[in-house]
């Protein structure tokens, strides 16, 4: 993946954390049912939670290097 | 093993002590190495978790068991915001190292044109809004303390007779101390409190560790996590939880997102104190993994300590009063001192920030003020001042937190206090947001917005909490100030469908965004404010001819004196070697760039702030400040732009009137030109006349043989007339061209005119006599005395009458002559009672070779040059011959000569 899809896949990745987490989406697990005994709108936002940190976890390795990037961006900018 | 109040009094204080060894050891550690294990992104990540504050390790567990799940959007705000670290938490820490930034009223006054009173104001509204934050702390260390103590069987010990607001004071008190010591023993240049890091990292340990300890212990307690589960809801409590995605749920989650980037410590942690940019990185999914660890047992806690402790008691306490309970006398410890650190942790640095804040935005540039021009007191002055200034409002700070505690005691849910200070700071987002992301964002715009949103938080968040201990302050709840029932804090414009949080999150940073984008639309930013929001959007790093920079000359001298006033001795001069060695210059000679005094400002801005650094620099170096700089280079290109063109306009405008001039000598060249032709054709034919009448002659002379002597003298005669007429002919023509080229040579004197009258009369005499015409001399003046030449002047006066006679046509000829004075000029008529001159005639009679109509007539007629050559040589005197006009009978010249006044003397 190029550097900038990279980075609208980061941009994305994050918007898409917050819509799981509001509602209308996350109206979707607020139902009276439990998972393992614990509630399952409990279970969905630490499994949301968990999948997040995973994602950026591998964002954090794959997100070009900060300095390689503003030198980049430097080249891209036209002088 | 038997808790008491004194035990866990010893132990905190025990704790304290080796929080403050690690900080110390840090301190050491990183001065000695280069860091090593303390500047690595784990200790990073861990200090960052400086946001779990007793909040979340007593409140989130209160507020589980008040309103379900909704404590866990206190960290999924702040997960967002760091799994898009690359977005926002990355720019910002990328330009505060750009710009030595310090603090968040230090990044919003730099960003917006180094503006001083909007430092100001983000560091007083931080303040205020921070005081329910540490108040929050305080109660729940208090809460804490007071659990234990009731618990205990040996009763309140050395705490006997110390009420709840004693004991908060104590803890207050002990706080600041504790505080002051850690944070407030040097200034660094950079602001970087290695060694506090060190000891937050350990209490972010501590703390995780207490609590997962107590969750493991909730869990086993409860036979696995199906039990915590089942036991409450068989214990009749709602596990499910109604409503958990409303109005609440969403502001919190965005208080909590905004928290993380406004507030004061986390600022402190998250961005001054990263030491590399890469960190942030790790911390991006280490943080929100902390936070999750940190919230995986909230919600067994809080079920089980509802299911298994009496009603009534309170749930904030769970994590201690549980393993109290259950008699684990150890873990109650443990979990005492897990919330002992989480809320020191939090009081040291934010109040830390806070103080950094309140010392460079408040303090320093009041110094400054009052500092008279530039002297800024002994060597140290700075520093210690700093310092002090640093100590007063740790302790300031810590008071007015006790105050809030004192004020709002009888309120008891711990979340709430916390989420009053969020949206307060939360104020702060949309100019932060604007600054990192919107050019044209103004400063005047941030002030009004800033202000606007605090005053909504005031009204709507901040009084409702007094509302419990103020009658005052319910009523207006209930019924608004004087009535307004529209201005009722929790439903201003009668919006009472929200929940009171949502309601004030939404009104106050709804307007506080309005304003700034309307504000930033309406109004310009000064050029200062521009250059700053040039070098906040423009990530790429700075130029070296920076513009934002002071220039103007200023000796080394003076900068190491403020170098060395604020960055202490070691520092200013590590900085001025580096300068002298790169530019390869002696110390003593350096002549300081304005890249180094640019370099120099960021070093002081490290430490008392872009704003306060400015003003300090620029009392040193001499010149104009950078606003004034910048303007002035503006107005330079522009000026010369201006004049460039003003140039082309002259130069186009000299080149325009030279051409006319061209043309003007063009036209006048072919005038005279022409003016010659013409002449030449009036000589030749002037010639031409007698040359006919000579070749006439002679031809008859030469071809006739048999001409009778009479006719042959006759012929002669008329030839040697015609050779006479042209001889004459040719010396006016020399005479008049000579006159006109002014080549004749004159002998100016001063004569008497009457005198060239006399002869000229006489000269004409005999022709008067010969045409039977009488001279009748008029009156005559004595003496005239005028400058010119006699001969000349009589030759004038000779033509003028000897035409007079000539032209005469009149039955009885005469022509009278005059002279007299007029002022200062000395005037000679001649007239005649002839025909006159017609008047069509009149403007041509000085012409070259005009004979009038009469003139042509008469056997006299001369070559028409007399009255040209008169005039010339009249003008020459610097007199003026002229034809009088309206001459009762016939035509009456006039000559008109300036008098010699002054004592007779040749003129040159």
């Amino acid at each position: 993946m190029s550097r900038r899809k990279l980075v609208a896949a980061a941009l994305f990745f994050t918007l898409s954390g917050a819509i799981a987490f509001l509602p209308p989406f996350a109206l979707l697990f607020s139902r009276d049912i439990r998972l393992a005994g614990v509630p399952l709108e409990t279970v969905y936002v630490f499994a949301v939670w968990t999948f997040l940190i995973l994602g950026a976890r591998w964002f954090s390795r794959v997100l070009p290097d900060d300095t390689a990037s503003s030198a980049a961006e430097r080249r891209d900018r036209p002088s | 093993m038997t808790l008491t109040a004194d035990l866990v009094i010893t132990a905190s204080v025990a704790y304290v002590g080796l929080l403050f060894l690690v900080a110390f050891l840090g301190d050491r550690h990183t001065r000695r190495r280069d860091g090593g294990l303390l500047r690595s992104s784990f200790v990073y990540t861990l200090s960052i978790s400086v946001y779990c504050t007793s909040w979340t390790f007593y409140g989130a567990v209160g507020a589980a068991a008040r309103s379900g799940l909704e404590f866990v959007t206190i960290y999924l705000g702040p997960t967002l915001v760091f799994i898009g670290w690359w977005f926002i938490l990355r720019r910002l820490v990328h330009i505060s190292h750009d710009q030595r930034i310090t603090s968040i009223a230090d990044l919003l006054s730099s960003r917006f044109g180094k503006s001083s009173p909007l430092g100001v104001l983000v560091t007083l509204l931080a303040v205020i809004a921070i005081a329910p934050y540490i108040a929050l702390q305080l109660k729940a260390v208090t809460s804490s303390i007071e659990a234990i103590a009731v618990a205990s069987e040996f009763g309140r010990g050395s705490l006997e007779g110390w009420d709840e607001v004693g004991l908060a004071f104590g803890v207050a008190a002990c706080m600041a101390v504790f505080t002051i010591l850690f944070g407030t023993r040097n200034v660094d240049a950079k602001e970087q409190h290695h060694g506090v890091v060190a000891a937050i990292a350990l209490e972010a340990v501590v703390k995780l560790t207490a609590l997962v300890a107590v969750g493991i212990f909730v869990i086993y307690a409860a036979g696995g996590l199906e039990g915590v589960f089942t036991g409450a809801a068989q214990a009749g409590i709602d596990i499910y939880g109604n409503d958990t995605f409303g109005d609440r749920w969403i502001a919190s989650m965005l208080l909590a997102a905004a928290a993380i980037i406004c507030l004061p410590r986390q600022f402190q942690v998250t961005v001054v104190e990263n030491s590399d940019e890469s960190h942030l990185r790790t911390a991006s999914w280490a943080f929100p993994a902390y936070m999750l660890a940190m919230s995986l047992f909230i919600v067994p806690i809080a079920f089980y300590g509802l299911t298994i402790m009496p009603a009534g008691s309170n749930p904030d306490m769970f994590t201690l009063t549980l393993p109290l309970a259950a008699g684990h006398d150890g873990l109650a410890l443990f979990a005492f001192i897990g919330g002992f650190s989480s809320a020191t942790s939090m009081i040291i640095l934010e109040s830390i920030a806070l103080s950094i804040m309140v010392s460079n935005h408040i303090v320093v540039p009041l110094m400054l003020r009052l500092s008279a021009e530039g002297r800024i007191g002994s060597d140290h002055g700075v520093r210690r001042l700093l310092l002090n200034a640093r100590r007063a409002s740790i302790v300031f700070i810590l008071f007015l937190g006790f105050g809030y505690f004192y004020l709002t005691r009888s309120s008891d849910a711990l979340a709430p206090i916390g989420l009053i200070s969020f949206t307060g700071v939360a104020q702060f987002l949309p100019a932060i947001l604007a600054a990192l992301f919107w050019r044209d964002a103004s400063a005047k715009a941030a002030i009004a917005a800033i202000s606007i949103g605090f005053l909504v938080w005031l009204w709507a968040s901040f009084l409702p909490s007094f509302a419990t201990s103020s009658p005052s302050v319910a009523a207006i709840m209930a019924d608004g100030p004087y009535g307004i029932s529209w201005l009722r804090p929790q439903a201003l414009f009668g919006l009472d469908m929200l929940d009171p949080l949502a309601h004030g999150v939404f009104w106050s940073l709804f307007a506080n965004a309005t304003v700034l984008i309307v504000g930033s639309l309406l109004t310009r930013q000064t050029a200062l404010e521009h250059v700053q929001a040039a070098l906040f959007l423009d990530r790429s790093g700075r130029s070296p001819a920076e513009p934002g920079s002071l220039r103007g000359s200023a000796t080394a001298d003076d900068l190491l004196l403020v170098a060395r006033r604020v960055l202490g001795q070691q520092r200013a001069f590590e900085l001025f070697s580096e300068e002298a060695r790169q530019t390869g210059a002696v110390w003593t000679s350096l002549e300081p760039s304005s890249a180094f005094i640019s370099r120099l400002e960021r070093e002081l801005a490290g430490s008392i702030g872009a704003a306060s650094a400015h003003v300090m620099l620029s009392k040193v170096v001499s010149g104009a400040t950078v606003s004034l700089e910048e303007v002035m280079r503006m107005a330079d290109e522009t000026q010369q732009v201006i004049e460039h063109s003003q140039t082309l306009e002259r130069t186009s405008a000299q080149l325009r009137a030279t051409a006319d001039k061209l043309e003007a000598a063009n036209r006048q060249l072919r005038e005279m030109d022409m003016q010659k032709d013409e002449f030449l054709s009036q000589v030749s034919h002037e010639v031409r006349t007698p040359m006919t009448a000579i070749r006439a002659f002679s031809e008859i002379l030469l071809s006739e043989k048999d001409l009778d002597e009479a006719s042959i003298r006759n012929f002669l005669a008329t030839i040697h007339k015609e050779s006479l007429r042209l001889t004459s002919l040719l010396d006016e023509i020399l005479d008049l061209s000579a006159l006109e080229r002014g080549e004749r040579i004159w002998e100016t004197s001063v004569i008497d005119a009457e005198t060239s009258l006399d002869q000229a009369l006489s000269v004409c005499d005999a022709l008067a006599l010969r045409n039977g015409t009488t001279l009748r001399i008029g009156d005559r003046v004595e003496a005239a005395r005028v400058s010119g030449d006699a001969d000349r002047l009589s030759q004038v006066l000779i033509n003028l009458i000897s035409n007079a006679i000539k032209y005469n046509t009149a039955p009885v000829p005469t022509v009278s002559i005059r002279s007299y004075i007029e002022g200062s000029r000395y005037c000679v008529e001649v007239s005649d009672n002839g025909a006159g001159i017609p008047e069509a005639e009149q403007p041509r009679i000085f012409d070259k070779f005009y004979r009038g109509r009469l003139g042509q007539a008469t056997a006299y007629a001369g070559a028409g040059l007399g009255l040209p050559i008169s005039r010339e040589i009249v003008a020459r005197m610097h007199g003026v011959l002229e034809l009088v006009p309206h001459a009762s009978e016939g035509a009456c010249f006039r000559v008109r000569l300036r008098l010699e006044t002054d004592a007779p003397s040749p003129s040159p």
